[in-house]
């Protein structure tokens, strides 16, 4: 199940919050050997400022956190426009209201990790990414862009994803990176579904402040 | 329940372009005709500050008595929208902003009674320079035709907001400065805005300490204020006086 969490609401899910720091900095820092800032034991850097959404995977029955991601709309503050923008040509540039971008796509690692679905996706990411699928429905996207290496690459095809690689490949550090893009939409979403096993919806949205009664009551006229 | 964004996206660049004549809150009265909407609101917010203090620019086509009542009984104070907008990612629905407190209720219901419409949903966009802005598209549709309508626009309605967004910035930095200072007057506003006091301003520009109090007058009506402190602040909200000029 995800959690959707607007960055200013964050500090309502502290655990949450601060279980994905943690992963992110164990999988970028310690296992992919990516130049990111870690203090504490907790990875962030200053799009974590610029209010994102985050996606958070959790054990539906006792909400430990499974994985996560980040979303940020390309129309302000983003990663491929701002600190990897030599991946895209010259006088290429992503920037649309329509296209957000995911960054920073993690899971729990080794034994905390839920069973695998059909097709080898780990599960949580299996779901986080059929839960971007939801979300671009309801944010009116037509697609994800993304800057990956060719192991989120092969998670992003087998889990029915289709992403086209855009602009030139480039070697950061000891990774070779590519910016792709991904169309959302139903058909899309549907693809997902079916390729990671995930039928209907994955998203425990915030809960309505308010129950439909006393709004029925003022808009009666 | 669809509409296309074709005649929208063309009105909306020719303002961006500066081609176009008319006043941008008559360019949206149009397009929410077009679109089949009640009327649509462009908020430009900022996210560190409490609501009364977080609208920076508004342009509505809501009647003018509506936005006289919503002057007069402080809604911004109380208008979730305000709230929500200024710390939302996702597009929210007004009916996930309704809540069991009664003024909320009765600011609903007061707007319902002034033609807002008895649906809405806000478009949380940012721009370029980090910006926050929210505009809103309000209908009298039925509940059943505004959720159809919703899910087959939703596409169209960021797209058109983006660039409702570039619009208004282009727009309101046209009609910003209509003040005009005189040479000295400029100078004492600016280093009043610096923290300087009568005193030390007479002794920097080398003028009495009576000409420094005159200048700072004459500034202060024409900007319509009615102490210095307002009107540093108008002027420098304003671009009277340069942002810059306060380094």
């Amino acid at each position: 199940m995800l959690k959707v969490i607007e960055g200013t609401r964050s500090s309502l899910f502290p655990m949450e919050m601060d279980a994905m720091f943690r992963n992110r900095a164990l999988t970028f820092s310690e296992r992919l050997g990516w130049d990111v800032i870690v203090k504490d034991g907790r990875e962030r850097d200053g799009f974590d400022n610029e209010n994102p959404l985050y996606l958070i995977s959790v054990d539906p029955y006792t909400g430990e956190y499974w994985g996560s991601l980040r979303l940020l709309p390309t129309t302000g503050p983003n990663m491929l426009r701002d600190v990897f923008p030599f991946l895209l040509g010259k006088d290429e540039y992503i920037e649309s209201a329509t296209i957000w971008e995911s960054s920073r796509i993690c899971a729990v690692a080794a034994d905390g990790q839920p069973e695998r679905s059909k097709n080898g996706v780990n599960l949580a990411l299996g779901e986080l990414l059929a839960g971007i699928g939801e979300v671009a429905i309801i944010a009116g996207l037509t697609q994800i862009v993304s800057v990956f290496d060719a192991r989120i690459f092969r998670v992003l095809r087998a889990a029915g994803c289709n992403p086209q690689i855009i602009g030139k490949p480039c070697r950061i550090g000891d990774t070779m990176s590519y910016a792709g893009l991904f169309d959302t939409g139903e058909g899309p979403l549907q693809s997902i579904r079916n390729a990671v096993g995930i039928q209907g919806s994955v998203l425990e949205l915030p809960p309505k402040e308010l129950a439909a009664q006393p709004r029925e009551f003022a808009f009666a006229a | 329940m669809t509409f296309t964004i074709d005649s929208a996206a063309v009105k909306l660049t020719d303002t961006i372009l500066g081609y176009s004549e008319q006043d941008l809150e008559e360019t949206l009265k149009t397009i929410a005709a077009e679109m089949g909407v009640c009327h649509i609101a462009y908020l430009r917010l900022s996210p560190d500050k409490s609501a009364d203090a977080s609208l920076l620019a508004a342009i509505v086509t809501y009647s003018v008595r509506w936005q006289h009542r919503y002057f007069e009984k402080q809604y911004v104070l109380i208008d979730p929208v305000m709230a929500k907008g200024s710390k939302a990612v996702l597009p929210f629905d007004w009916e996930e902003l309704a809540s069991d407190d009664p003024a909320i209720q009765a600011f609903f219901m007061d707007a319902l009674s002034y033609g807002v419409g008895r649906n809405g949903i806000s478009i949380p966009v940012r721009n370029r320079r980090g910006a926050y802005a929210v505009v809103s598209f309000s209908s009298n549709h039925s509940r059943q035709e505004w959720e159809e309508f919703k899910i087959s626009n939703m596409v169209k309605l960021q797209l058109i907001s983006v660039l409702i967004d570039s619009a208004a910035s282009v727009n309101l930095k046209l009609s910003s400065p209509t003040v005009k200072l005189s040479k000295r007057e400029e100078q004492c506003l600016i280093w009043a805005a610096r923290g300087k006091t009568y005193q030390d301003i007479s002794d920097i520009l080398n003028i009495s300490f009576g000409s420094v109090k005159s200048y700072l007058d004459t500034a202060r009506h024409k900007l319509n204020c009615i102490n210095l402190t307002h009107a540093v602040a108008v002027a420098i909200a304003t671009g009277v006086i340069p942002q810059k000029a306060l380094r």
